[in-house]
């Protein structure tokens, strides 16, 4: 009994240093490929002359859609931030969430909203929308009042009322850069297939705001911030840039995307059974194109930029990665028919496996490993310098990962302007494999275990606000 | 059992220990070598800001001068030395992406003596370099260097030939309208309100070469529809005939939608029938846009068809049915209706749009 019992521990270890050979062989390959593609985008990017394409038209009208759900504090100032975007057709419409808060009567007082008809163009289901208000003094700021249906509800029914080809779903307290819709529409001028694009989201902690404008970029201070700063560079830089060489976009972030409505019309707007509506959305757009041979194109651009607040205590993190979590389950679950399916291409037999096998259970085989090794280490059945020098791989490789991104950073964008803000980034590279990788594991656990509980909602996310 | 874990004690030995020592140090000095190639990319960056900030230090205030007195343009030029040519071109084009009229020129007189230098790159197997290329030479060197910028236009990558295409367009205007019209289905992966712009931008000189793009049935049915689109921007009057006729044997939807816009902004009365002859039509768009054309082209003789579209599957023919109505058969009309229907949304959404202009 005992020697089979050390028989499956010995197999599972096997089974944990395979997995982390593939999932560091996946970063490692989406790095090389995002390599070249930023390297190529950045050359392009020369050639990008915004101010003739504000001038001269042919920029297709957009309609932001921004949720809101107990915003009073932070409403007025996002609000007047996405008025003075550089574009030249866009409308706001913000989706009171059935806030209970003063969201709706400080957004009447701040843009003199008044009650109009306006008639919805889609017909997605929503929750009971209230009244629709548009702004005396910015004819192209409109309000929904909805009763609460979440945030996927909220832009359903933004998207039943936009009248634009597209659309820019964002998060409430997202900062966009001016120029980031002239940005982000370029792939849908350029491929008319385009139906989805997603931006850069960027850490604004630290920054120095004004306005609702990123006046002066920094590091934040808070060090649980800083690590994020670095995941969001490996996220978006090494990993989305690398699936998007690989035309395998499987996420386009719910902070900042850009879509087709008629398609997502089409397919059903935004599931609200799910905490993860923007990579579901995504995902069943991948899935109703693929099965309707439909050419199509799901991309993620670089250039264009939202800034967010993210978390800085470590009881909001683990809520918003639980969350996360969850959602990349939830979404991969739903559409498992994709999963290994030769019909769904690159996708089905590239994208989908390494964000069902490696990402959403990949945290579970992580976690088990470390108690694992940890039994093994301790009932003798492994030597130290072995597993020692395991996890000095596994830690270099972590550095090397995030010190890659880093340097994609500078090759394409340079953000941080400071050669301290450099040292301290590859500072961070380095500690955090020293236990916040292993809380971001653990909170990804507890995900995949309330996921499949069946544990719904959003958890609160405490803000501080850019002011 | 025994045999399986004695295996893995092989495996554990200090050849694998071996191994994995190898790793690390491999792994570390990766992690050494990006972080230096980051610092270096830092240096080199920086080196270039202070660089191109000396650089237009030294021109900026001359080309300020000159701008308002071209003769200064000597005294720039020998400011502008042997290996910053390339540097001096990038500098007058950020400026003459801002600039229009006489400044312009003034600038395109500037970059005069450079502008060679940037034929090499215009075969560079980069397509970003070649981009720039057709960039700054188009921007600085229409429309003496056109000839170089049509043949950009056969650029094997449509990226570069997109921007060869629009800075034709934008740069010499009606004088390249046939060739571009030609190349529109090089575009075809474009939006086609991107193409529009373009072929818009020549101006209502180009109108002619326009319409003969729109009425040849040997091109492809999308360039046409871009065509259609354009003589809308531009409002052709002279292209409401070839569109009514187009639309009584042209099947295609995007483009009968396209002729159908057209007929809306060019045409006259007495191309409603066009118009009345699609309001039926299987795709919603087309219906649409008939409807659309309708209200701007009938009499209260088709009040009946608008008033028949209003219980349209389509929420965006309803819609444009609502307005028809209410232009067609004028506020009484549209009461009555309201009267009939008081909870219609459509109505109510009219009257609003109406009360706020």
């Amino acid at each position: 009994m005992t020697e089979l019992f050390w028989g499956f521990v010995f197999f599972f270890n096997g089974l944990v240093i395979l997995y982390f050979l593939v999932l560091n062989g996946f970063y490692l390959g989406t790095s090389a490929f995002a390599f070249g593609a930023l390297r190529r985008y950045a050359l392009r990017l020369k050639t990008l002359d915004l101010e003739r394409f504000m001038r001269t038209g042919g920029a297709p009208p957009i309609t932001l859609i921004s949720p809101a759900f107990n915003e009073e504090a932070t409403m007025e100032e996002a609000v007047r931030s996405l008025l003075s975007l550089n574009y030249p057709d866009y409308e706001v419409l913000v989706c009171n969430d059935g806030s209970t808060d003063k969201t709706l009567e400080v957004m009447t007082e701040a843009f003199n909203l008044e009650p109009v008809d306006r008639v919805p163009m889609g017909d997605i289901p929503t929750a009971t929308v209230r009244g629709v208000y548009r702004s005396r003094r910015y004819p192209n700021l409109w309000m929904i009042d909805k009763e609460n249906g979440g945030k996927a509800d909220a832009l359903n029914a933004g998207i039943n009322l936009c009248r634009s080809a597209l659309f820019c779903a964002m998060d409430a307290d997202t900062i966009l850069e001016r120029d980031s819709l002239l940005r982000i529409v370029r792939p849908f001028l350029e491929d008319s297939s385009t139906v989805a694009a997603g931006g850069i989201i960027r850490v604004a902690n630290g920054c120095r705001i004004r306005k609702g404008i990123v006046e002066e970029v920094g590091l934040p201070r808070n060090f649980l911030a800083r690590f994020q700063v670095l995941d969001y560079l490996r996220a978006f830089l090494s990993g989305r840039m690398g699936w998007d060489a690989l035309d395998s976009t499987l996420i386009v972030s719910g902070a900042f995307g850009v879509f087709d409505r008629s398609l997502v019309v089409k397919v059903g707007g935004y599931s609200t059974d799910t905490v993860g509506e923007d990579m579901e959305l995504v995902v069943r757009l991948h899935r109703h194109c693929r099965e309707t041979r439909t050419p199509y194109k799901i991309g993620f651009v670089p250039d264009p930029v939202a800034w967010t607040e993210c978390p800085e205590t470590i009881k909001v993190l683990g809520r918003q990665r639980d969350r996360w979590q969850r959602g990349l389950m939830e979404s991969l679950l739903k559409h498992r028919v994709m999963l290994l399916n030769p019909r769904y291409g690159r996708l089905g037999l590239l994208a989908y496996p390494y964000f069902f096998f490696l990402e959403m259970i990949g945290p579970m085989v992580e976690g088990l490993g470390y108690l694992s090794f940890l039994l093994t280490l301790l009932a003798g059945k492994a030597s130290l310098p072995y597993v020692i020098a395991f996890l000095s791989v596994a830690l270099a490789l972590g550095i090397v990962l995030s010190i890659s991104a880093v340097c994609l950073e500078e090759l394409a964008f340079r953000r941080y302007p400071t050669k301290k803000d450099l040292i301290l980034l590859f500072l961070i590279a380095a500690l955090e494999n020293l236990g916040y990788r292993q809380l971001n594991t653990y909170w990804r656990v507890r995900g995949t275990i309330s996921g499949l509980r069946g544990k719904g909602g959003w958890g609160v996310m405490t803000r501080k606000g850019f002011g | 059992m025994e045999r399986f874990l004695g295996s893995m004690n092989v495996i554990l030995s200090d050849q694998f220990l071996w191994i994995l020592g190898l790793m690390i140090l491999v792994l570390l000095g990766l992690a050494l070598f990006f972080a230096a190639f980051t610092f270096l990319l830092r240096l080199r960056t920086e080196k270039e800001a202070r660089i191109w900030a000396g650089l237009k230090e030294s021109w900026e205030p001359t080309l300020l001068e000159a701008l308002t007195d071209p003769s200064r343009l000597n005294a720039l030029w020998r400011k502008v030395g042997e290996k910053d040519h390339l540097h001096f071109l990038e500098f007058l084009l950020r400026y003459a992406q801002r600039l229009g009229g006489t400044e312009r020129d003034t600038l395109r007189k500037a970059a005069e003596p450079y502008l060679p230098e940037i034929l090499p790159l215009l075969k560079h197997r980069r397509i970003g370099t070649r981009a720039r290329g057709v960039q700054t030479l188009g921007t600085l060197g229409l429309p003496g260097f056109a000839d170089e910028i049509r043949d950009a236009i056969n650029d094997p990558s449509p990226f570069v030939a997109a921007i060869a295409a629009r800075l034709l367009a934008h740069e010499v205007g009606a004088e390249v309208a046939s060739d571009l019209c030609l190349s529109l289905a090089r575009f075809d992966k474009f939006r086609i309100w991107y193409l529009v712009d373009m072929v818009a931008a020549m101006g209502p000189d180009a109108s002619p070469a326009i319409r003969e793009t729109l009425e040849d049935p040997e091109m492809p049915v999308r360039t046409r529809a871009v065509a259609a689109h354009a003589l809308s921007v531009l409002r052709d009057l002279a292209s409401a005939d070839p569109a009514a006729r187009l639309t009584l044997k042209e099947t295609d939807p995007e483009f009968l939608a396209a002729l159908l816009r057209l007929l809306s902004q060019v045409g006259t009365p007495k191309h409603a029938p066009a118009a009345r002859a699609h309001l039926d039509s299987e795709e919603f768009f087309v219906r649409s846009a008939a409807t659309r054309t309708l209200a701007e082209l009938g009499n209260e003789d088709d009040l009946p068809f608008l008033v028949e579209r209003l219980s349209d599957p389509s929420t965006w023919v309803k819609m444009a049915a609502a307005r028809g109505v209410y232009r067609l058969g004028g506020k009484a009309t549209h009461a009555a209706l309201t009267q009939e229907d008081p909870a219609n949304p459509f109505f109510r959404q009219v009257l609003a749009e109406e009360a706020g202009k």
